[in-house]
């Protein structure tokens, strides 16, 4: 069984979370926003998972542990995010982050 | 003897209570029409100064000449080898200062309750009068030169204060504030000249006089300031300190204040600017002897302006037709006489006329209060004339000052005036000569103002009809000071056996700077002195015969103000002008210090550091604009700055 170059797995995962964050950063679309930070948080987990495979021992058992708090986390943040974002949608009436720039008045 | 250094503090604190007695009393009654009961104040003021008198006699006879008391009430500066304490220190230079101080203090104090009783200020009058006492006291009592200094300046607030008395008129609160100012100008050199004292005495710096005195008097110190660095500091500290002098004893060339000085009510004159006040100045020149001996340069522009401040206002006393102004250039000119005398070494000569000049210039002052009081406020000398016989005692109390200060035989002058000039003689003939035709201006414009005054036809029938003479209470002060200005120079004549105890007296104090001075040249033989006694005498009789010849029978009209004109007014203003001109260069350096340093320079600084702030804050401003996608992407940056730094710090 051919196996994958260990470097080949953190691109993949650098280039994810580059585009999650490109996400991010230039959509104004809360959906967006919301999926691009879980896209970072996938990469993340993906970066973990290639390392774990790299060491050996203790950190190889980490490196496919945290992962599976991270996808505990991000369901939770996807709950609470999309909930307080229907909640605001419903004071503003728009998903456009830019028009949430004045939250405290 | 051992308990009574314990009491020195209350020789201050006594008048100080007066003044706050009285100052209490001032204020309370700011409402009431007539004010508080003059009974009340003026005994309160008075008697706060005749026990400070007493005290002080006390003190004075329980003490021998070679003896000093010191209190230490407490330690005011302690910064490592440097200490002040405030302490009082009583001496024999003390006691001698003290007992005129405090005594023709209280006598003016009496005085006062009858020239004041009109006024509505009459406890406020006192109030001022006995916190001059307390200050003047602890001018004189200070262990050292700091307490020294708060009565210096202690007295020059009263002076300013009283100056300017009856404030409703600008002119006296002008004469104030110019009194003041110059005497500020006088204590700066005051202070620098202590600074130039520390630095020079080095490490065993300090500010006591008895320190000071060893220090000086120690042979091994003379390498210090005999040549270099240390020869400019005592130079530097000498002529500071009489700078400081100048300006307290109205000198050249900070006199100016002096006869402006005559605005305050006549006792103020009396006390502060003719008896007590302006001989600070030799006071404190002779409590440094031991220093100013040691820089012949110093001494020499001591009696070199001594001499010339005693010829110039002698002659400006001649134009003067206000009869307060002619004694107050009289007291400049005696003032020179001093300076001379202090100049040339003979600090005891010096310190004896300051005796004997607070008697008979008192006297003078007090006197010309009474006539003032008789024609109602009238100080015109050309208005008055043939007084003496509407006011018999005070023409003869002004017949005795004016006896005493030409120095004719046994008066006051007669022995202390003298013997400065035979000092000055010893010295050099020149400076003797120059005292000598002084003597004889003097003698001119005091029979002038004798003449005025109380001879020929009455000027002004008006003012002459309703003349009183003084009440009790101006009376027997100006009696006391009457018999004063005849008699206290046998303290140095010796012509009564125990009298003369002035001559020992200062010894213990004074004695090592004037050996020092005296150390190579022999002593002038004493036999002369009854020659000088006689040419002196004889000058004094020519200016007399001559005034009387001139002013005698000459027709004088009062036309406009009594200030001089002519000639005589460029004369009396002289040293104005020079303040003028030494005012207009400090006033451009105060306009380029104002528009150039403080506005362009600081200004300009501060306005740059201004917009560059502005600026940043602005910038960083526009960063913080409330947009999620660039406040998450400042973060992003922020955050890979902060990687950054530790990974290529790791490296």
């Amino acid at each position: 069984m051919s196996t994958i170059p260990a470097l080949y797995i953190q691109f993949l995962a650098a280039t994810l979370f580059c585009l999650g964050l490109a996400t991010t950063l230039t959509r104004r679309n809360l959906f967006f926003l919301l999926m691009g930070i879980e896209v970072m948080l996938n990469a993340a987990n993906l970066s973990f998972v290639g390392f774990s495979r790299t060491f050996a021992g203790a950190a190889s058992i980490e490196g496919l542990t945290i992962p599976v708090f991270v996808i505990a986390l991000a369901a939770a943040e996807a709950c609470v995010g999309l909930a307080m974002l229907i909640l605001v949608f419903r004071s503003r009436e728009s998903v456009d982050a830019d028009a949430y720039s004045r939250m405290k008045e | 003897m051992n308990q009574l250094q314990h009491y020195l503090w209350l020789l201050p604190t006594l008048p100080l209570l007066g003044a706050i007695l009285n100052g209490t009393l001032s204020l309370a009654s700011t409402d009431s029409h007539e004010g508080p009961s003059r009974g009340l104040s003026g005994f309160v003021g008075t008697l706060a100064s005749g026990l400070a008198f007493a005290l002080t006699l006390v003190l004075a006879f329980s003490i021998r000449n070679d003896q000093s008391l010191q209190q230490v009430c407490w330690t005011w500066i302690d910064a490592g080898s440097f200490k002040v304490d405030f302490a009082f220190r009583f001496d024999s230079l003390t006691a001698m200062m003290l007992l005129f101080i405090t005594g023709i203090g209280t006598l003016i104090h009496l005085y006062s309750i009858g020239y004041m009783a009109e006024d509505r200020g009459f406890a406020r009058f006192f109030s001022y009068l006995n916190l001059f006492l307390a200050s003047m006291i602890v001018l004189v009592l200070g262990s050292n030169m700091l307490m020294t200094f708060i009565g210096w300046e202690g007295v020059g607030l009263c002076s300013y204060l009283l100056i300017g008395f009856w404030h409703h008129d600008t002119a006296n609160g002008d004469a104030a504030r110019k009194a003041f100012l110059v005497n500020r100008a006088g204590d700066l050199g005051f202070l620098l000249g202590a600074f130039a004292l520390l630095a020079l005495m080095g490490s065993s710096a300090s500010l006591e006089y008895t320190a000071i005195a060893a220090w000086f008097r120690d042979a091994s110190h003379l390498s210090l300031y005999a040549t270099g660095t240390g020869a400019g500091l005592l130079t530097a500290a000498c002529l500071l300190i009489f700078l400081g002098c100048t300006g307290k004893s109205a000198q050249i060339p900070l006199l100016t204040w002096l006869p402006d000085a005559m605005a305050g009510p006549t006792p103020v004159s009396a006390l502060i600017h003719a008896a007590t006040m302006v001989t600070s100045g030799i006071y404190l020149l002779s409590r440094m002897a031991d220093m100013f001996v040691r820089s012949p340069l110093t001494l020499s522009v001591i009696a070199g302006i001594g001499i010339a401040t005693a010829l110039w206002a002698a002659i400006a006393g001649l134009f003067q037709n206000d009869i307060k102004k002619v004694l107050a250039y009289s007291t400049v000119s005696q003032l020179g006489y001093m300076f001379v005398a202090a100049g040339i070494g003979a600090f005891n000569a010096a310190l004896f006329h300051v005796f004997t000049h607070a008697f008979f210039k008192a006297a003078l002052f007090l006197g010309a209060g009474s006539v003032i009081h008789a024609i109602h406020g009238e100080q015109d000398m050309r208005k008055m004339g043939g007084l003496w016989k509407k006011l018999p005692l005070t023409f003869g109390v002004m017949a005795a000052g004016w006896y005493a200060i030409l120095g004719l035989p046994f008066g006051a002058g007669f022995w202390s005036k003298d013997l400065i000039l035979e000092k000055a003689f010893e010295h050099s003939p020149l400076l003797y000569v120059l005292g000598l035709s002084g003597a004889v201006i003097t003698a001119l414009y005091m029979t002038r103002l004798m003449v005025l005054t109380f001879f020929g036809k009455s000027r002004d029938e008006h003012a002459a009809a309703h003349a009183h003479e003084a009440p009790a209470s101006m009376a027997i002060p100006l009696l006391v000071l009457g018999v004063g200005a005849l008699g206290v120079g046998f303290f140095w004549a010796g012509m009564i056996p125990g009298l003369d105890s002035f001559k020992t007296m200062l010894e213990p104090v004074l004695a090592p700077a004037q050996e020092y001075l005296s150390q190579g040249h022999e002593e002038a033989g004493h036999g002369a002195a009854m020659l000088f006694a006689a040419i002196g005498t004889l000058a004094a009789l020519i200016g007399a015969t001559g005034a009387w010849k001139i002013w005698g029978k000459a027709k004088i009209e009062a036309v406009g103000s009594s200030a001089p004109t002519g000639f005589g007014a460029h004369w009396t203003y002289l040293f104005d002008y020079v303040h003028a001109v030494v005012i207009w260069p400090t006033k451009a350096v105060s306009w380029v210090s104002d528009k150039v340093v403080q506005t362009l320079v600081f200004g300009g600084s501060i306005a740059v550091i201004q917009f560059l702030f502005e600026f940043v804050g602005d910038c960083v401003r526009a960063l913080q604009r409330p947009r999620l996608r660039v406040n998450l992407g400042l973060s992003l940056i922020g955050l890979l700055v902060v990687i950054a730094y530790f990974l290529l710090g790791a490296f």
